[in-house]
């Protein structure tokens, strides 16, 4: 009988024991500091290497490829009021690994793959009449370039031509519609690279090209248009922020690298502090590993989400809020 | 001997406890996730929001895909359209409307304002 209440006893105490350190577990993994909240809505949407901007409040994001169509629908997500609307359609064909960024409260997306061929066309959206315009093309058609607003202009570069990967930029003056070609990056030809901006400098890194991920990262001047070198992304031994198809933001003066594809797709995500020049890991992205994803940010707040892993096609969307605690049950 | 079968009616009790607490929780949530649509009148036409228990998932005050801002024009369009998005929702599919469904829906004749 003793023996019987003793067994009850110890089967109890295991069950409690096990309930205690799995409550636990999660504590174990939180050295890095960031959080991420899901806010995902869009179940059954999936997408990839969308393209779009951050107007004021809203996030606007759309193309992309669902692993089935290339897509021309376009999407407004409000940060404000939590709630997404679906805009004009894209006029240009449905297409993946398009640039998009804002210059001066105005949209632009272009270049991109649409199946076949690497595309030249771009197109302002104007948010206040929901319209897209069409605007003069990109003088050499590439896919998986990088795009960012600056000063006033619009700035392309690097990507990949469906013959070669390129190192070329060119910038676009909306005053007069019109591309000029920007001299001065020093750094290697390149596909899916990353940029973000941090109090108007415009930091670029990762990308790849023929097989080889780059460790070089620059800080791009708007206001002299020159480039300078920063250090190596491998420049310490236990950073690992080299990649392809990552996705780049910025958040209260530090950058980050999130995301994207080593070998394989990755959820890590590093962060980048302007005045050491230095990187120190974050909490990885909370979802599925995935490349291709999308970020948007109004300078306060950012959301990274969709992309794919493998062929597996995402739809969720996350808040990440990289200083504080791992949370895991939001 | 009670003792143990005292301990283990406990432990029963607690179990059904916990079970009983996780379908109660469920139940109490589950409507709250529940897809609906509801037109809004916006004066000089219409529009739909796509709600999730409460919270408004989807506001659409301008026909989706539609350049320009083009708003239903009878409640009846919009509610078919809401409810076209509704269907796709609940069937795991993307939310976005295509040119093909404003067709199918009899909308693409609102064009041109």
């Amino acid at each position: 009988m003793n023996k019987r209440k003793s067994y009850v006893y110890k089967i109890t105490g295991i069950a409690l024991l096990a309930m205690v350190i799995t409550s636990c577990s999660s504590d174990d993994d939180g050295d890095d500091l960031g959080n991420w909240v899901d806010k995902s809505v869009f179940d059954g949407s999936p997408r990839s290497s969308m393209s779009g901007f951050t107007i004021d409040n809203v996030g606007y994001m759309g193309v992309g490829y669902d692993g089935d169509d290339y897509l021309a629908s376009f999407w407004a997500y409000d940060i404000e009021g939590d709630y997404w609307s679906q805009k004009a359609d894209f006029p240009g064909a449905a297409r993946n690994a398009a640039v998009g960024f804002e210059i001066d409260g105005t949209g632009y997306i272009g270049s991109g793959y649409d199946g076949v061929d690497e595309l030249t066309d771009f197109y302002s959206y104007n948010t206040a009449s929901n319209t897209w315009t069409e605007i003069a093309p990109l003088t050499t058609a590439r896919r998986s370039a990088v795009g960012f607003g600056a000063n006033g202009f619009g700035y392309v570069g690097t990507g990949y031509d469906g013959e070669n990967d390129r190192k070329d930029f060119w910038k676009y003056n909306p005053a007069n519609d019109s591309w000029t070609e920007l001299v001065g990056f020093g750094g290697n030809k390149r596909r899916s690279a990353t940029t973000f901006t941090i109090d108007g400098l415009v930091y670029l890194g990762t990308g790849v090209s023929n097989g080889v991920y780059l460790d070089d990262f620059w800080v791009f001047d708007p206001t002299t248009e020159s480039w300078t070198k920063k250090l190596d992304l491998d420049e310490e031994d236990d950073y690992a922020v080299q990649r392809s198809n990552a996705v780049g933001f910025a958040l209260n003066g530090y950058g980050y690298i999130a995301t994207g594809e080593l070998g394989g797709a990755t959820n890590t995500v590093w962060e980048y502090d302007p005045v050491s020049d230095e990187w120190e890991q974050k909490t990885s992205f909370e979802g599925a590993t995935r490349q291709d994803a999308i970020a948007f940010s109004n300078g306060s707040r950012v959301f990274i989400g969709m992309g794919r892993t493998g062929t597996l096609y995402l739809d969720d969307l996350d808040e990440f809020f990289p200083q504080d605690e791992y949370e895991e049950e939001d | 001997m009670s003792s143990t079968i005292k301990y283990s009616v406990v432990i029963v009790l607690f179990l059904a406890l916990v079970f009983g607490y996780s379908i109660y929780n469920q139940s109490a949530t589950s409507p709250s996730q529940l897809f609906h649509s509801e037109v809004v009148d916006l004066n000089d036409g219409y529009g739909y929001q796509i709600m999730r228990g409460e919270k408004v998932i989807i506001l659409q005050e301008y026909i989706p895909g539609l350049s320009g801002k083009q708003k239903f024009e009878t409640e009846e369009q919009a509610l078919k359209t809401a409810s076209l998005v509704l269907s796709k929702i609940e069937d795991g599919e993307s939310p976005m409307l295509l040119p093909s469904d404003l067709v199918e829906l009899n909308i693409s004749t609102v064009v041109d304002h």
